[in-house]
């Protein structure tokens, strides 16, 4: 067994920090979230520290680990610290400005992700959020592509279903 | 030809562009003639358009350094875990505190919860900060709790702590305990939903009253906002740097208002209770005024540990002198004609500063001996002076019998009215209460009023509306306002004891003196009859409201020497006109 000694922490973090902040930004679309999600998952990492063996395969497990605490957060009720420019559009009837609603779109769907069963998750994440090509998926979550293909054709479609009313607004 | 299923399981595919030449024209022929697969090619290519965006989001640079640094600082500060000696050094400050109080006893009893509640904040991991709902979720599930708040004046090294405990479940119950190194007011009540007990710590004096538990909301003096998830105002920010594994911490501020916070709260992540609140009030402002600045701080602890049941009892320690049992609130007293009689049949009206309609008091009638009682709508509602009374006979506009209770501070603080206030309630005996520190703004009850007939005035008029057509269901009332020698109303400067003073001025101004509600009939008329006749250095404001209207113009109300009947014709217009029609002059 071979632990991560405190140099290997630092570059594991070195080489992935960027990754890892990426991609919770783009699911949290919250800088701050997204650091959070970060120092956790590095932070969880340093206390099982003596857990890990030499044969990791780190940039996969980021990469589920990173997807699956951002959609965690994003799913927990959102704190009270709203924007005063959200908290100005609740007490309106008026329709909020484009951006807002693409907002409120892109919410809608982290949180339907997190009803998805977990490999639908990634895979949809990995593939429409990071961009991943198939062949890279397949590689990080060690199945095969065809699998890869199922898994996400099968969330795509439920995702439309579930989020018809937001995506069918004019 | 594939069906309408086969070609549906194909639009995935479709909008991602993976199907072949032969399947891209079978899916667009078969798009071309059905609606339903239409609508679902349209959301998944929302779908897919709306996650692209979302791949442009990108941490840059800087984003990486800071949380990289957060990230080591944490470890660093983990690595060097180890138990903080703050709360030790708090606890022995607070311990002292206590014992020093003449009422030891009980307060080594809360010492004990109080232990419980001073735990040391560290600053480990961060592990998500929960939600402000199910911290106030949390906070309303709590059964027993109690608060400790110790206030400070760093300019002037004074420090009060104030502790409450209560119980949310057999009625509510509250202990109020008020320490003042320097002027030695203590006091204590206990009230357990049956009855309360007032404690003068200093004089060493009992009081038993009627229970008056305040509504859970109205608990503000806590900071219900924090007690109940109200965030309206306040501004809420998780601080995550400052926040670990066990303590979420938040910024509370309130700016702008009456209130300006620099607070900090920090919450048990596991239990989802306040630990602690700490923050200040920097200073405070107030309509027309500007209250000097003082900065206070606040620094509150929580626990919800089991309260002993000793705690809300209201049996009388020893040592203790028993004051006469507080009764409900009342006035009573007697209405006289000019020659000394006995009024039958006379209306007693009384109102004070109106929290709502509550500033009404019951209306009572005379019986045969002019004896009368009123009594408060509301008992739990604070009565705060000044308060009016009138007593007056339906059938005769001309006489009017009136009294005003003031706040002695206030009576030196406004001009003379030009004589004494009949029925002075310096005169009057009061029911003593030790109740309320702030007892000087409450309306005590009374007993042993006269209310003598005097000549009284009656102003009427029209109320018209723009048309000059008679304006029926307008609100009528005579509001008193104080004025100077200068006859202009009175507004407290900066200076003054003013904090005080231009809430009383406020006070004045809003007490009806008309007696109840007053409306103009159908031709617009109204009546306001049995006014007194008030001296120098006031005068009446009548005002009208009517919903959807606005005050246009009025007769003046004559203002040199006491009120005589008059005539106040009032012009009001709609508020919102729309669709002006202007009709052509015809040539």
């Amino acid at each position: 067994m071979r632990k991560v000694a405190e140099m290997d922490f630092k570059v594991l973090i070195d080489n992935y920090s960027a990754a890892v902040l990426n991609t919770a930004v783009r699911i949290l679309r919250d800088t701050q979230k997204a650091q959070d999600v970060h120092q956790e998952v590095f932070l969880e990492i340093w206390r099982r520290r003596d857990k890990y063996n030499g044969q990791t395969n780190w940039g996969a497990y980021l990469y589920r680990v990173t997807v699956r605490k951002s959609i965690e957060l994003a799913k927990r009720p959102r704190m009270a610290a709203l924007t005063e420019q959200q908290q100005d559009y609740a007490g309106t009837n008026e329709r909020p400005d484009g951006a807002l609603r693409a907002a409120e779109l892109q919410q809608r769907i982290v949180e339907s992700l997190a009803g998805l069963p977990e490999r639908q998750t990634d895979v949809f994440v990995l593939s429409r959020i990071e961009g991943l090509k198939a062949e890279k998926i397949a590689q990080i979550l060690g199945c095969s592509q065809e699998t890869v293909r199922v898994h996400l054709h099968r969330a795509l479609k439920r995702l439309g279903r579930e989020l018809g009313d937001y995506l069918g607004k004019d | 030809m594939n069906t309408h299923e086969q070609i549906n399981e194909m639009l995935v595919d479709y909008v991602l562009g993976e199907l072949s030449h032969q399947q891209l024209s079978e899916v667009e022929t078969h798009l071309a003639e059905c609606g339903q697969c239409r609508g679902e090619v349209k959301r998944l290519e929302a779908l897919l358009e709306s996650t692209e965006q979302m791949r442009e989001l990108s941490a840059d640079e800087q984003m990486c350094e800071s949380a990289k640094k957060a990230l080591f600082e944490t470890i660093v500060t983990e690595q060097q875990k180890e138990p903080t000696r703050r709360a030790k050094v708090a606890l022995e400050s607070i311990w002292r505190t206590i014992m020093k109080s003449r009422i030891a006893k009980l307060l080594a009893a809360a010492a004990v919860i109080v232990a419980a509640v001073l735990i040391g904040i560290s600053v480990f991991n961060f592990n998500g900060i929960p939600a402000w709902a199910d911290i106030a979720k949390a906070f309303n599930e709590v059964e027993d709790l109690h608060m400790h708040m110790i206030q400070s004046w760093p300019e002037n090294n004074k420090i009060q702590h104030y502790l409450l405990w209560q119980r949310a479940v057999k009625g509510r119950l509250e202990t109020y305990h008020y320490i003042d190194g320097v002027r030695e007011d203590e006091e204590t009540v206990v009230d357990n939903g049956i009855e309360r007990l007032t404690l003068d710590l200093a004089m060493k004096k009992a009081q038993l009253s009627m229970s008056s538990l305040p509504d859970y909301s109205e608990l503000d003096w806590w900071f219900h906002f924090v007690q109940f998830g109200e965030t309206g105002g306040y501004e809420i920010i998780p601080l995550r740097s400052e926040s670990s594994r066990e303590v979420a911490v938040y910024k509370i501020d309130r700016v702008g208002d009456a209130k300006v916070l620099d607070g900090k709260l920090w919450v048990d992540t596991k239990t989802m209770l306040p630990q602690r609140f700490s923050y200040s009030r920097i200073k405070q402002h107030l309509p027309d005024n500007v209250y000097p600045v003082v900065t206070f701080t606040f620094e509150i602890s929580y626990s919800y540990d089991p309260i002993p049941d000793e705690f809300f009892s209201t049996e009388i320690p020893e040592g203790f002198t028993e004051l006469p049992r507080l009764e409900p609130f009342s006035l009573s007293g007697t209405v006289i004609d000019e020659n000394g009689y006995a009024v039958e049949g006379a209306i007693v009206y009384g109102a004070c500063l109106s929290i709502g309609s509550k500033g009404e008091l019951q209306t009572s009638v005379t019986g045969a001996n002019g004896d009368f009682v009123l009594r408060a709508v509301d008992e739990t509602f604070s009565k705060r002076l000044p308060g009016f009374l009138k007593a007056f006979k339906p059938d005769d506009p001309t006489r009017v019998a009136w009294t005003l209770f003031e706040e002695p501070k206030a009576k030196e603080f406004r001009s003379d009215f030009g004589g004494e206030i009949p029925g002075d309630p310096g005169e009057l005996k009061f029911v003593p209460a030790y109740l309320h520190l702030q007892g000087g703004i409450i309306w005590r009850s009374a007993d042993g009023i006269i209310l003598q007939m005097e000549p009284a005035a009656k102003v009427t008029g029209t109320v018209i509306d723009d048309q000059g057509d008679p304006l029926p269901d307008v609100n009528v009332g005579l509001g008193f306002v104080l004025t100077g020698e200068d006859g202009r109303e009175l507004v407290a400067k900066e200076g003054d004891e003013s904090f005080y003073m231009s809430l009383y001025m406020c006070l004045y101004r809003n007490l009806k003196l008309c007696g109840p509600q007053i409306r103009t009939d159908d031709e617009g008329r109204y009546v306001m009859a049995n006014l007194p006749r008030l001296w120098k250095n006031c005068y009446h404001g009548p005002y009208f409201e009517k919903k959807g209207y606005v005050f246009v113009s009025s007769d003046k109300l004559k203002a040199d020497g006491p009120l005589e009947d008059q005539i106040v014709n009032v012009q009001m217009r709609k508020e919102i006109e729309k669709d002006v029609t202007i009709s052509g002059q015809g040539y």
